[in-house]
């Protein structure tokens, strides 16, 4: 009688623990995050808080970028698979776009798609966006600002350029963009900053933290 | 037999627990010493000063008025060169140990140095404005090279004022005279932005909505910036960053990296007065990469 209760109890306090652990270890980033709205790849108005009750794994980028963007959501697409069905339902994979005027819901779609139909993609008004980027304090800038030649850079659709106003438009079209990966807990509280380098295991076991809380 | 192995492992997961919640109590305690002591070493070497009677500190130390008596006249300049903080046995009790460079001109008006060795005994009630307990003191020789002095009393009031500040935010509410609070507490404009939070309030109000986010803790100076308001001479702008470690309302930790602006208006009689306070919140300091853009 004894012993079923005590590996209960066991269980119990281990969580508890556990949970301790996780919360010193990874402490709410005051100010990193909060309440916003965009509009979602089905071109549907979303709020935030309507990711409330799911842990978040949320990134910045945009569908023209030829370079990170793709690695990044190759990165998340692995991170996905390595949860089990029922953590990858409450778990949200967010990306972003900081290119909403090219970015549209539908083109959006086709592209997260292209990684994992469950990731959800966001765009919106440019203040919008704007207004995400500042609340997670990351940052963007078109290339043309940073005087960066552009016509070498590899991209998802290659462009052959025929004269330099085509140029000076590409520059334009061509961004550099924080490439943090912000870990949300079920509040909605930005818990954990990453990036690609983390090795995947690592983040699992903190988005899994997370969602034992 | 069992039941002793179950008590046992109860205790030991309670134990885990209770040191974790510890720690936060040793910040809380730590940092509150830490800026309430600094506060006060600040306002004793900036009163020494006395070459610029347009700033004005905290007189109320006169206990030690004696001990006072030994520094030599005419300071123009302090060089704190460096200093040690222990805590001492009794729990309230903390040793603040500094070595400075005085730089005075003597009867003549040539400027000489002192090197002193000194040692405060701050007995420190939580959240309560520390006592001087014990001061000794050591003249050590004079150093070979010298720096310029550059620490005048302007110095030491900003860095007064900014810990004062920082231990009235971590609840020691007896620093509101070494503020001045008295007379700018009730009228002050105090802006804060805190993710999607943005507020602008009285001191009070603000602090109330804040302290949701940021419970019980302490705050930490990471840097301190003055500078002269372009059009006013007598207004200038205290920039600090700020660091915050502890717990919010609900018991969950936080840290934050603070970014405050303020505002202050030189009065007649040269007491500080804040005007406004903006404060928002930055990215915490915790990746090697997380500034990079690709």
């Amino acid at each position: 009688m004894l012993k079923p209760m005590l590996i209960s109890m066991l269980i119990c306090l281990s969580v508890v623990n556990a949970n301790h652990v996780l919360a010193q270890a990874l402490p709410i980033l005051s100010g990193v995050g909060g309440a916003f709205s965009a509009i979602d790849a089905d071109g549907n108005a979303i709020e935030s808080t309507e990711f409330s009750g799911n842990v978040v794994v949320l990134a910045f980028g945009y569908t023209n970028c030829a370079d990170i963007c793709p690695f990044t959501l190759g990165y998340l697409k692995r991170l996905y698979a390595g949860l089990s069905n029922e953590e990858q339902q409450r778990t949200r994979i967010v990306f972003v776009t900081i290119d909403p005027e090219y970015d549209t819901p539908g083109h959006l779609k086709g592209f997260i798609g292209h990684f994992n139909k469950d990731f959800i993609g966001l765009s919106g008004t440019q203040e919008q966006i704007d207004y995400i980027v500042s609340l997670y304090q990351a940052e963007y800038k078109p290339l043309s600002v940073l005087d960066i030649p552009t016509q070498n850079i590899r991209r998802v659709n290659p462009k052959l350029f025929t004269n330099n106003q085509e140029l000076k438009d590409d520059k334009a079209s061509l961004y550099s963009h924080t490439v943090t990966l912000y870990l949300l807990d079920k509040q909605g509280y930005t818990r954990s900053l990453e990036y690609t380098g983390t090795p995947v295991d690592e983040f699992i076991d903190k988005i899994r933290g997370l969602l034992n809380e | 037999m069992k039941s002793n192995i179950l008590l046992s492992l109860m205790l030991l997961v309670a134990g885990v627990v209770n040191a974790a919640s510890t720690q936060v109590e040793d910040r809380i305690a730590h940092a509150t010493s830490l800026n309430a002591m600094v506060a006060m070493v600040m306002n004793w070497y900036g009163s020494l000063i006395n070459t610029n009677q347009l700033i004005v500190f905290d007189r109320s130390q006169s206990t030690w008025n004696d001990y006072r008596a030994l520094y030599p006249h005419a300071i123009s300049h302090i060089e704190v060169m460096s200093t040690d903080l222990i805590k001492l046995n009794d729990d309230h009790e903390y040793q603040f140990t500094s070595q400075i460079l005085i730089f005075y001109h003597d009867n003549e008006g040539v400027q000489q140095r002192q090197k002193l060795s000194e040692r405060f005994i701050f007995y420190v009630p939580l959240l309560a404005k520390p006592t001087i307990k014990a001061i000794s003191r050591d003249v050590l020789d004079d150093p070979v090279s010298t720096p310029e002095p550059r620490f005048d009393s302007a110095y030491f009031k900003a860095r007064q004022f900014s810990y004062a500040w920082l231990a009235y935010l971590d609840g020691v509410s007896s620093m509101t005279q070494m503020i001045n609070g008295d007379n700018w507490l009730n009228t002050a404009r105090y802006s804060l932005k805190i993710g999607s939070l943005e507020t602008t309030d009285k001191i009070a109000s603000t602090l109330l909505k804040r302290n949701h986010y940021l419970a019980t803790g302490g705050h930490l100076l990471r840097s301190i910036d003055v500078q002269q308001h372009a059009d006013d001479t007598d207004r200038i702008m205290l920039t600090l960053i700020i660091e915050w470690q502890g717990e919010n309302a609900g018991g969950q930790p936080v840290i934050a990296k603070i970014h405050q602006e303020i505002d202050i208006k030189i009065s007649e009689n040269n007491d500080w007065e804040v005007l406004a306070i903006n404060e928002h919140h930055l990215l915490p300091d915790l990746k090697p990469w997380q500034g990079f853009l690709c």
